[in-house]
């Protein structure tokens, strides 16, 4: 379970070009939910999803997971949230162009604490599981775009993380992938993994089970 | 460990961009190794006599002939023997020639045969191919000699010399001297240049086949030996001497044979105009690598930062710390750095193996010593400095995420 509160973001704090982007956000998240972002260019959707992944800082407010406060921790603590718990899916797909698939994939592996043997192995099953098992020695660079977002999601759930979060994981793609992509992070749902998706995407966002709408940085 | 596995994943990713600048900062490194052996070689001849170059002071140089035509017979005087005919000496710095010859199986046999005194010893250590160099605080007479002589002496063995008595003393060969190289406490006559190189003279087996022997002048003395002249010598006054009792005193070593006689300030001048010459001849050299190292390894490094930092970024998406790519960049940069050091030896090593006449131009030498250390070091560190910091002045003013979402907070 994830809980927000009060989350106040504001980015270049104390300068000239100072912006408050999120201005108090509060929400809660069961485990095993698929929700969806939605809301305006520029509502705060990304600038939200960032603070759930950790790979943002906020001013105030506070952010559990699992009933662990989310804040001030060690950038090592944070490292190993972003590694164990998190599953990040970014905008632009965010590979490695120059790695294959697989090697984008064994990234989070290759950083865990834990040990894991068999990395290879693990990674081409997060490979079949995502439908592109046979892609696993191809150079990223070579891949279309819905073969990218599946090696991003493939990444994503590598290390078995309770939450995937993915940034407009259909906004580059066409219908029919688009499609697939769903059927996929359905699945992945299906499985127990909360699943949190912002789009702006009606469509996308029917499929999921809740939606919450962001506007000039609150939730209406 | 899992830092230095990414790090080498991130040499084989751009591999050859990053042999290029291998083989740039391995060529570098030979580069200014050459170099600074250029500037500095010759400073191990001046350097260990500094303390009496730097004080008041006398250089005299002796001709004494080994069959001795017509020299007034005080040139037969050793080092110390020529302090109660000057003012006030405090100490010497000499080598003796030796007048008597070694004896082999009864019979005389010609070799160059010189004495050092303690101050020589201490202070300067030649090449010693074999063994070890004097130890004049030893009981038993010692002697190095050239390696490889006509005469077979060897490290171990032992050298008769002839005592002017009428018998003869025993030294152990402690030690071979190198072949081929230049030996501080042997004038050269060179006296024209007046600097630290009259003082030094270059041995080869090529210009002369009698062997060289150095006895130490303080065991010899114990064995009662004093068949040695004066050869050269450092004399050092102390700081209130003046220029009349120096002057006096050249005067007297000249009548007692000294052939050149020189005031130790001059030769310090003159040896400092050398360094300061062969400095500011190589000096730009090496600054000039120094610098192309800087913008080649800049440029490859702000090339490559933008994608590296992107890839960094994700990696810390993935779970990685934000300072762990900044170590595994610089771990990457001692990669390349490492294997540079290891391709300039290698390089070095097969130079001589090249047809002589490719290099015949170049003085492909490299010393091992402090000051090449230094210099590779400092380029090393440059190099270093340089591709690892790159993108740490990028990281430092960028969050992962801004990196990855192209976010700008300026
Ligand atoms: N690094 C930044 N510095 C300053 N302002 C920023 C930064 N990132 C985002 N913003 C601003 O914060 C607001 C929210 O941005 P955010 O990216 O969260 O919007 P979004 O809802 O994801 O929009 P979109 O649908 O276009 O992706 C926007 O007005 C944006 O201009
Ligand atoms: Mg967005």
């Amino acid at each position: 379970m994830i809980k927000i509160n009060d989350i106040v973001k504001i980015y270049n704090p104390k300068k000239s070009n100072e912006f408050e982007a999120l201005h108090g956000v509060t929400c809660e998240i069961a485990d095993g939910e698929m929700v969806a972002i939605i809301g305006k260019s520029g509502a705060g959707k990304s600038t939200l999803l960032h603070i759930l992944a950790c790979i943002d800082n906020f001013q105030s407010g506070e952010y559990y997971i699992d009933d662990t406060l989310v804040k001030d921790l060690s950038e090592k603590k944070y490292a190993q949230i972003r590694n164990e718990k998190i599953g990040m899916v970014m905008q632009d797909f965010a590979l490695v162009e120059d790695f294959t698939a697989l090697e984008n994939v064994m990234i989070p592996l290759n950083f865990s604490k834990q040990k894991i043997k068999d990395k290879k192995q693990k990674a081409l099953e997060a490979l079949k599981s995502v439908g592109i098992e046979e892609l696993a020695k191809k150079p990223c660079s070579k891949l279309s775009g819905g073969q990218k977002q599946r090696v991003a999601i493939a990444r994503a759930i590598v290390n078995e993380p309770s939450m995937v979060l993915a940034d407009e994981p259909t906004g580059a793609l066409d219908t029919k992938t688009s499609a697939e992509i769903m059927e996929l992070f359905k699945k992945l749902n299906s499985q127990g993994r909360t699943i949190i998706i912002v789009t702006h995407d009606m469509n996308v966002a029917e499929q999921c089970g809740r939606i919450i709408e962001i506007g000039d940085g609150r939730i209406i | 460990m899992m830092l230095f596995i990414t790090a080498l994943k991130e040499f084989k990713r751009h591999i050859f961009m990053n042999i290029v600048t291998l083989i740039e900062l391995a060529v570098s490194i030979i580069l200014v190794g050459v170099i600074t052996t250029a500037v500095t070689i010759k400073y191990k001849y001046y350097g260990p006599f500094r303390d009496v170059y730097d004080s008041n002071g006398i250089y005299c140089r002796f001709i004494y002939a080994a069959d001795d035509f017509g020299q007034p017979e005080q040139t037969l005087l050793y080092g110390e023997q020529l302090f109660p005919y000057l003012s006030s000496p405090e100490k010497i710095v000499c080598s003796n020639v030796i007048k008597s010859f070694p004896v082999k199986d009864g019979e005389f046999i010609n070799a160059n045969c010189y004495s050092f005194n303690d101050e020589l010893i201490d202070r300067y250590t030649p090449q010693i191919g074999r063994g070890r160099w004097l130890k004049p605080k030893k009981d038993e007479l010692e002697v190095v000699v050239t390696e490889n002589n006509k005469y077979g002496w060897k490290k171990g063995g032992y050298v008769e010399l002839d005592d002017g008595k009428g018998g003869t003393i025993k030294a152990k060969i402690v030690g071979e001297l190198k072949d081929k190289q230049y030996i501080a406490g042997i004038p050269s006559d060179n006296d024209g240049n007046n600097d630290f190189s009259m003082f030094v003279s270059y041995i080869d087996s090529k210009d002369t086949d009698l062997p060289m022997l150095i006895f130490s002048s303080s065991q010899l003395r114990r064995y009662g030996f004093d068949g040695d002249a004066c050869k050269c010598a450092l004399i050092e006054y102390p700081d209130s001497v003046s220029g009349e009792q120096l002057d006096n005193d050249m005067q007297t070593l000249n009548l007692l044979g000294s052939l050149y006689t020189t005031e130790l300030k001059n030769v310090r001048a003159r040896s400092i105009d050398y360094f300061m010459l062969q400095l500011s001849n190589y000096l730009p050299l090496i600054l000039v690598i120094l610098i192309m190292t800087f913008i080649s390894s800049i440029s490859i490094a702000a090339l490559s930062a933008r994608q590296r930092l992107r890839d960094y970024a994700i990696y810390y998406i993935c779970g990685s710390r934000w300072k762990s790519c900044v170590l595994v960049n610089l771990f990457f940069s001692l990669i390349i750095s490492g294997l540079a050091a290891i391709g300039a030896a290698a390089i070095y090593h097969y130079i001589p193996k090249l047809p002589k006449s490719v290099f015949a131009t170049l003085p492909m030498t490299i010393a091992s010593d402090m000051w090449v250390a230094i210099s590779v070091i400092l380029l090393i560190a440059v190099y270093i400095l340089v591709s690892a910091a790159m993108p740490l002045i990028i990281i430092g003013r960028n969050t992962p995420k801004e990196i990855l979402t192209g976010g700008n907070n300026k």
